[in-house]
């Protein structure tokens, strides 16, 4: 499964990409923005996307919309793991698609559970 | 014992002079001479209040251009705090990342060390009875538990350097909080210019006040600074 992380903070893209690999995932790539996302996620290939809310250029959420409304993207699963947790955020996000929303600071159980739980409502989905 | 409402009420204040010249009118004239000479004397309050608030911000803004021309606060100060509110962001970083490549770097060296550990005490097993592959096998069950310790704490590490990417972005938001203020104030200083470089806009109307009035008005904001 190759995997998006994208987070304007070299040290969080980092911790994400480290907790990931722990729970066995190794292909992962890193991006610092959604402007930087975007094109990578066009070119396809990419399984899973854990994105950030708050960064310059493209926001997390304008990502995530960006997503849904790209035919070829419009189904890649999007977790978002931000600092961002009012009730108008949350629920925006939620309207958008998203598929797990985790709240900074997190703990690698947290992490752990999420992705599970994302990965069996898609399983059931399919 | 008077109890009447009226018997509590403190004494009412006399009327102005000129307001009791205005009710004691017996023609238009008269009339109009006491409205002018009460709105005259309000007129007197509220440019003396406008004159010393005029006379308060040309000061403050005469104190902050003064401290921008020698290279103060908003010429040098803020910049200067939001440099080194950058720098503490870039050690911060560097911090977090050095904690990150110790974890990294001792993460692979415990999981090989579980391994190593399970693979002994699955040989040990086969040797049950022998006191030296007991002892062995004992260890290997200890080193196992204590890569596995290892392993979670430096998973609770890794986690833990969030706190840069917490604290770095508020620093951010201080940093741009800082930098409008200090447009803000730059701009100031620049109207605060112009301002002083054009002569002020009169105070009140020419027509409908009397001249005595004006010059009056005049005088009383030359005062403070008009």
């Amino acid at each position: 499964m190759k995997i998006l992380v994208v987070d304007d903070f070299s040290t969080m893209r980092r911790i994400i990409k480290n907790l990931l690999q722990e729970l066995g995932f190794s292909n992962i790539q890193e991006a610092d923005d959604g402007a930087t996302a975007l094109p990578m996620l066009k070119a396809g290939g990419f399984d899973f996307v854990v994105t950030d809310w708050n960064m310059p250029g493209m926001t997390g959420i304008a990502l995530l919309k960006a997503i849904r409304a790209e035919p070829s993207l419009k189904a890649l699963p999007v977790l978002m793991v931000t600092a961002e947790n009012t009730r108008e955020q949350i629920i925006e996000a939620a309207q958008n698609g998203v598929n797990g929303y985790i709240v900074k600071p997190f703990t690698a159980v947290t992490l752990k559970e999420k992705l599970e739980k994302i990965f069996e409502r898609l399983a059931t989905a399919s | 014992m008077d109890t009447t409402i009226g018997a509590l009420q403190p004494p009412a204040a006399p009327l102005p002079a000129e307001l009791r010249e205005l009710l004691g009118a017996s023609d238009a004239d008269s009339f109009e001479r006491a409205l002018d000479a009460l709105i005259r004397r309000r007129e007197h309050a509220l440019f003396h209040a406008l004159g010393k608030l005029a006379r308060e911000l040309h000061e403050a803004v005469k104190h902050l251009a003064s401290d921008v021309e020698s290279g103060g606060l908003a010429a040098q100060a803020l910049p200067e705090a939001r440099r080194r509110l950058g720098e503490a962001m870039n050690m911060s970083e560097q911090a977090a990342h050095a904690s990150l490549d110790v974890t990294e770097r001792l993460m692979p060296e415990a999981a090989r060390l579980e391994e190593a550990a399970s693979v002994l005490m699955v040989r040990c097993d086969g040797l049950a009875g022998d006191p030296l592959a007991d002892d062995a096998g004992a260890l290997a069950r200890q080193a196992a538990i204590f890569a596995d310790a290892c392993r979670e704490g430096l998973r609770e590490m890794t986690v833990a350097q969030s706190w840069q990417d917490l604290t770095g972005q508020r620093m951010q938001q201080i940093a741009a909080f800082m930098e409008r203020a200090e447009q803000v104030l730059l701009e100031l200083v620049r109207l605060a210019g112009t301002l002083a470089g054009t002569p002020p806009a009169p105070a009140v109307p020419a027509s409908g006040a009397t001249a005595s009035t004006q010059d009056q008005v005049d005088r009383l904001l030359a005062e403070f600074g008009f």
